[in-house]
């Protein structure tokens, strides 16, 4: 019996002296653990505080992006909406146009008279898809020189009586022109 | 501490086991059943605790979990995530209205385009008629077939420079 008492205190004291190691590890290095516990506490803090921010960045950034889109899809409405009104009174111009030539030049081959409003149509649809400002700048200049050459063309037949057999010398040159 | 308890009252029912083993080989039955009923209870006993230690276990991880799921920095984080997803949104819904504005311009510049086209070769055609009419008797029967042909085909299909081809060729048959 004696042995196993013997036995039974020796494992006691293995844990009272476990127990006794633990305690002295926590007693040293407790200012550490609050150091450690206190750093990771602001850390935390710092993140949220970031977080924060950044969040309300993105919000405001987020309120911004809509109200610029809102802005550019309005302008572009307006935008798509005057090019159809200009397209739509090129089409009237360029019918006017046909008009006052087939008056000027009443002996003028009615063919012709199609082809200079057909190409001023090529011109008006190479102006619409053109893809670039400059490609655009160089299609509408075209355009304008061709329309007031007709618009010359159709001055001086109904200013000189003499003319009015000829032909519209101006315009027909600008037709042998390539288109781009 | 409960998983030590339970290899402890694992071990015990072991021991439990083996001297009831042994006391069975030294002709102790009646004790020997004791002994086995009694380890059998400790092991059941073990087992037990052992569930329990792993509901204590899970529960404990659950709560881990849903603590850290409704954290302030977790739920920030999210923010952010919500706050990104939704720019991102935003601009590809931009893009697409923008298609989509484009879209019916161009849809409408060609709808305008088409009625001046159709007006103009309206016109055209009539003049090719006419001039067809005026011809009629001098031209051939074939070419004057060909002719007629040409005009319904390039009517039909709104060829214009077709069209005005035509009156060329029907202009210079006149002044012949």
């Amino acid at each position: 019996m004696k042995p196993l008492r013997h036995w039974l205190f020796s494992i006691l004291r293995f844990f009272y002296a476990i127990k006794t190691k633990q305690l002295q590890w926590h007693t040293t290095h407790h200012a550490q653990q609050a150091r450690l516990k206190h750093a990771q506490r602001l850390a935390h803090q710092d993140i949220i505080e970031t977080l924060t921010l950044r969040s309300a960045q993105l919000e405001h950034d987020l309120a911004m992006l809509k109200t610029t889109h809102k802005a550019q899809l309005l302008m572009l409405k307006t935008q798509c909406k005057q090019d159809i009104k200009d397209y739509q009174a090129y089409l009237s111009a360029l019918d006017k146009l046909k008009i006052t030539i087939q008056t000027s030049y009443q002996h003028l081959p009615e063919a012709v008279a199609f082809t200079i409003h057909h190409h001023a149509k090529q011109l008006l649809n190479a102006l619409w898809i053109a893809d670039t400002v400059e490609e655009k700048l160089r299609c509408e200049l075209r355009l304008i020189h061709f329309m007031n050459a007709v618009h010359e063309d159709a001055c001086v037949s109904s200013d000189d009586a003499a003319v009015l057999s000829s032909l519209p010398k101006k315009t027909l040159a600008l037709l042998q022109q390539p288109l781009l | 501490m409960l998983i030590k308890l339970v290899l402890l009252l694992f071990f015990c029912a072991l021991l439990l086991l083996a001297s009831a083993d042994l006391l069975l080989h030294f002709a102790f039955a009646h004790s020997a059943d004791y002994l086995t009923v009694a380890a059998l209870s400790v092991l059941f006993m073990a087992f037990a605790l052992l569930a329990v230690a792993a509901l204590i276990t899970a529960s404990h991880s659950l709560s881990r979990q849903l603590r850290h799921f409704f954290s302030a920095s977790e739920r920030l984080q999210r923010r952010l995530y919500f706050f990104a997803n939704k720019q991102a949104y935003s601009n590809e819904l931009f893009a697409c209205q923008r298609q989509q504005i484009n879209f019916f311009k161009q849809q409408r510049q060609r709808y305008l385009l088409e009625k001046n086209n159709r007006r103009q070769v309206c016109a055209l055609s009539n003049t090719i008629r006419q001039r067809l009419i005026m011809l009629k008797p001098i031209l051939p029967a074939p070419a004057f077939k060909q002719l007629r042909d040409q005009h319904q085909q390039y009517r039909q299909q709104l060829n214009s420079a077709g069209l005005i081809d035509l009156l060329r060729t029907i202009d210079s048959l006149t002044t012949q």
